[in-house]
C-alpha cells in the first residue's frame, strides 16, 4: 500500500519525458484486485508506474513471470510467461473476473515452495 | 546536420512517421526512472520493465525518445543531457533494430524543453516489448536516492 501511494504522488515528469503521477483510481482498483486474486502465501509483488497515470504489479520469480497491466479500473492487460506456457507467453483482456491471475499466482506459490523444500 | 520539420496535420500536430533523416545506425536514448526498474529471480539482478518501452495512449501515442545525434551536434554529452529529474537512467537502441521490430522512429521536437525529443511509434506489443528489452543497451544506469 505504501508504494501505491508513493507512486500517487509522483511528480509529473517523474519519467524524464511527461507522465503524471499513478491516478488514485488505478492505485485503488490495484489494490482490490490483489486483494480478491493474491494468496496469502504469494510472494510480494513489485510495482511500477506507467506512462498515463497507468500502473503494472509484476513478478519475476525462477519459475515464471507475471505482468498485471492496470491501464484502468477494470481494463487490466494480464501476461505469464512460464515453461509451460508458448514461446511468448499466454496473455488476456481482464476487466473484473481474475480468476486466470489466481491461478498463476497460486500456481507460483506453489512452485515457490516447492524450491524452498528442495534447497533445505 | 539538422533533421527536416516532421509533417504534421491540418491542425498543426506532428502525425506519426518515420523520418528518412534518422539513419538505422543513430542512436535512439529512452529516459529511464530508477522506479521502472525490477529485481528478477532469474538473472538474480535488477533490470528494465517491460513497462520502460510501454507508449503512451491516445490516437497518436508513441514512446518518448531522445535522438542522440541531434544532442551531439548541439554540443552536449548525451549522457548528461538526459539527467533531468536527477536519478534517471537510460536505454539505447539503434534506429534500424527499432524498425525492425515493425516500429517507425520520428523526430517530435519539443521547444523549448526539448528540441531533440523524438517518438517511436508502431504496435508495442508483449512480444515486441521483450524484444525491445533484449536488445537495449543500458546507456545509463540510473542511481537510486538515498
Amino acid at each position: 500500500m505504501s508504494r501505491l501511494g508513493e507512486l500517487c504522488k509522483l511528480e509529473d515528469g517523474w519519467d524524464g519525458y511527461c507522465a503524471p503521477a499513478v491516478s488514485f483510481f488505478n492505485a485503488t482498483f490495484a489494490l482490490n484486485m490483489l486483494g480478491s486474486a493474491c494468496p496469502m502465501d504469494a510472494p510480494a509483488p513489485q510495482i511500477v508506474p506507467g506512462p498515463d497515470g497507468d500502473l503494472q504489479i509484476e513478478w519475476h520469480t525462477a519459475a515464471m513471470d507475471i505482468e498485471l497491466h492496470v491501464i484502468g479500473p477494470y481494463d487490466v492487460h494480464a501476461w505469464r510467461l512460464s515453461a509451460t506456457a508458448a514461446e511468448d507467453g499466454e496473455e488476456f483482456h481482464l476487466t473484473n473476473d481474475f480468476t486466470i491471475v489466481a491461478g498463476w499466482l497460486a500456481e507460483m506459490s506453489e512452485a515457490a515452495i516447492a524450491a524452498r523444500s528442495s534447497a533445505a | 546536420m539538422p533533421l527536416d520539420p516532421p509533417p504534421r496535420d491540418a491542425n498543426g500536430e506532428i502525425v506519426p512517421h518515420d523520418h528518412p533523416g534518422i539513419g538505422d545506425g543513430e542512436g535512439v536514448i529512452r529516459r529511464i526512472s530508477p522506479l521502472l526498474w525490477v529485481y528478477d529471480e532469474k538473472i538474480q539482478a535488477e533490470r528494465p520493465s517491460s513497462m520502460a518501452v510501454k507508449p503512451s495512449s491516445g490516437p497518436n501515442g508513441g514512446m518518448s525518445v531522445d535522438l542522440q545525434h541531434l544532442i551531439e551536434e548541439a554540443g552536449h554529452d548525451p549522457k548528461t543531457f538526459i539527467l533531468t529529474p536527477p536519478y534517471i537512467g537510460a536505454l539505447r537502441f539503434l534506429a534500424g533494430a527499432l524498425r525492425e521490430q515493425g516500429l517507425k522512429v520520428g523526430y517530435e521536437p519539443i521547444i523549448p524543453a526539448n528540441p531533440f525529443h523524438g517518438e517511436v511509434w508502431g504496435t508495442f506489443s508483449k512480444k515486441v516489448q521483450n524484444k525491445l528489452l533484449s536488445i537495449a543497451e543500458i546507456f545509463v544506469v540510473p542511481n537510486k536516492p538515498k
